[in-house]
């Protein structure tokens, strides 16, 4: 059997992932210029300029850390951009900074309490970011010695010789490390990286300067260039990690298999205290910082009256994300109670809250809209079909045109049209009809 | 007077650019002269009987030694190099971060924080399976 061989370096690797068109694919950020000003048509959103300018403040707070354990409510009419709001501050924070998104309904599960789902949702937003240290040496085989003893028992010696653009060095090798070189087929030419305390040895690839030495070389042989500088440097890696992610960690032994399979259960809160207190120590002594993130909740007022008593009591830990929950109730029925109140949350969380607030869009916003949902669903729209949609979203419902823009680019494909045409959309209309147009007796 | 202000500017940004590179030749000449010494001691250590005298160079000069002192010398210089480019790469550290400041950039995040590398291994490997 043929071994591959193996490239075991911290590198980025980049699958073709298959991107879902969703809803919100189209948002890559708020659309904010440096001086957090909205611009009208930018990153994907269009208009709701106020409650974008508010965002931006929100979101300059979360990067300064200035805001952490504190709730931002987005709240407004179905359709206003709520949701997408709440992508664009998750695109324009990055990668470094942990978001985690949930729907209310979600924390209603057999498996779990509704206390122990909302814990896990504030532990997954907060972030630990830690550096290891390694020494490693790195460099390009230029020949490897080895000797067997003559009387066929005994250890092997060896001697590896490396070299960098600026210097070359031999290395003295015992038994272990001859067999780690000889497993991962180490020869004269190939960039190799050795972990100075485990021992690893790694193949980065093969010299550019050896490429010619073989006039067909296998499909796996990966070129680089020979190392320049040391042969023994140091290495620093920065991870950040989830709270929840640790707490999965040292919950059980098998802990990291939980993580995929969801089924984490019921978290002891030993556990998690051991957890708080290393990490506090650790960000004592300077070997971690605390990376607060955002948890956003869509859809808060199916939360009921337990779970915001909870809410108003985490949002007090010092370790708590971001809050940024989002709904579109107006004075509703608190869940789990009779008595109504804005939003459906209580006066006291609302209290603590920051509220934006988003206003239905005009009609020349939605064409914009209109317009970048059908670049990206891919579909080619005459003027005057983008026309009817526009009316019709401002009759019925921007959700409704955006769907039938999906409808009517398959009809217009299947037809073998270039463009999707009024006639289209109109038959479109007839065939999924919007709920403003249903009457029941 | 905006051209001095850009002045100014190029002239520190550019020092610290070059503290850097010149730190970065250093490492490079240390860590040559640590490999160097290595061998020599693996030399001493394989080839030579612990009775006989070696030559050794110091700077200018060759001195015949008996193998034990040459040893102890290069284990001694060995780590005062190591120790030397420990300083060396604190020193790097801080140019960076001097540069950076200077030339305006976001910090470099986790830049000062101490290495939990035992933890950190066991935290990725387990996060990676």
């Amino acid at each position: 059997m043929a071994a591959i061989p193996s490239v075991k370096v911290a590198e980025v690797r980049e699958f073709s992932r298959i991107e879902r068109i969703g809803t919100h694919s189209h948002i890559r950020g708020l659309g904010l210029d440096d001086a957090l000003e909205p611009r009208e048509v930018s990153q994907g959103m269009v208009g709701q300029l106020t409650a974008r300018r508010a965002s931006g403040v929100v979101l300059e707070m979360i990067r300064e850390g200035k805001i952490a354990g504190r709730a931002v409510l987005i709240a407004g009419q179905p359709g206003t951009g709520k949701t997408a709001i709440a992508m664009g501050m998750a695109q324009a924070l990055g990668d470094n900074t942990p978001f985690t998104s949930m729907a209310g309904s979600e924390i209603y599960s057999l498996e779990m309490s509704k206390t122990e789902a909302l814990t896990q949702a504030f532990r997954k937003s907060i972030g630990v970011r830690i550096k290891e240290e390694t020494e490693i040496i790195e460099g390009e085989v230029v020949e490897v010695q080895i000797d067997r003893p003559a009387t066929g028992t005994g250890a092997k010696v060896g001697k590896l010789t490396l070299k960098t653009t600026d210097m070359e060095t031999v290395y003295d090798l015992g038994n272990k490390m001859i067999e780690s070189l000889i497993k991962e087929k180490a020869q004269a030419g190939d960039v190799i990286t050795i972990d100075k305390a485990t021992g690893k040895i790694s193949k980065l690839g093969r010299s550019f300067t050896r490429a010619r030495d073989y006039d067909a070389t296998g499909p796996q042989t990966r070129f680089v260039q020979c190392p320049e500088g040391e042969l023994q440097k140091r290495k620093e890696v920065t991870h950040t990690v989830t709270l929840h992610e640790i707490d999965v960690i040292n919950s059980r032994t098998q802990g990291f298999l939980a993580l995929f399979s969801g089924d984490t259960g019921e978290i002891k809160s030993e556990v998690r205290d051991q957890i708080n207190s290393k990490v506090a120590e650790w960000r004592e002594e300077g070997k971690a910082e605390i990376v607060p993130g955002v948890l956003f909740i869509d859809e808060v007022h199916m939360l009921d009256m337990e779970c915001f008593s909870f809410l108003n009591r985490a949002l007090e830990d010092d370790m708590a994300p971001v809050l940024i929950m989002a709904t579109n109730r107006g004075i509703t029925k608190i869940r789990g109670t009779k008595y109504r109140s804005p939003h459906g949350i209580p006066i006291d969380l609302l209290d603590r809250m920051v509220i934006i607030a988003t206003q239905p869009y005009e009609e020349k916003e939605m064409k914009q809209i209109l317009k970048i949902r059908c670049e990206e669903e891919d579909a080619e729209m005459q003027e005057d079909a983008l026309l009817v949609l526009t009316r019709l979203s401002m009759e019925t419902s921007l959700r409704y045109a955006i769907q039938l823009i999906t409808v009517a680019n398959l009809i217009a494909r299947k037809r073998k049209a270039m463009e999707v045409g009024t006639q289209i959309v109109i038959e479109v209309l007839v065939l999924f009809i919007s709920y403003s147009f249903l009457h029941f007796p | 007077m905006d051209i001095e202000k850009t002045q100014q500017f190029l002239i520190q940004t550019e020092t610290a650019a070059q503290e850097i590179l010149i730190i970065k030749d250093e490492l490079v000449a240390l860590d040559f002269r640590r490999q160097k010494t290595r061998e020599a001691f693996r030399a001493l250590k394989n080839d030579m009987i612990p009775g006989e005298k070696a030559w050794m160079s110091v700077g200018n000069m060759f001195v015949k030694t008996r193998t034990l002192k040459a040893q102890n010398l290069l284990e001694r210089e060995m780590k005062e190099l190591d120790k030397d480019i420990s300083d060396l790469h604190n020193k790097l550290k801080e140019q960076v971060k001097m540069l950076r400041d200077l030339e305006g950039k976001p910090e470099l995040k986790g830049f000062d924080l101490q290495p939990i590398t035992k933890e950190a291994d066991i935290i990725m490997k387990a996060l990676s399976k």
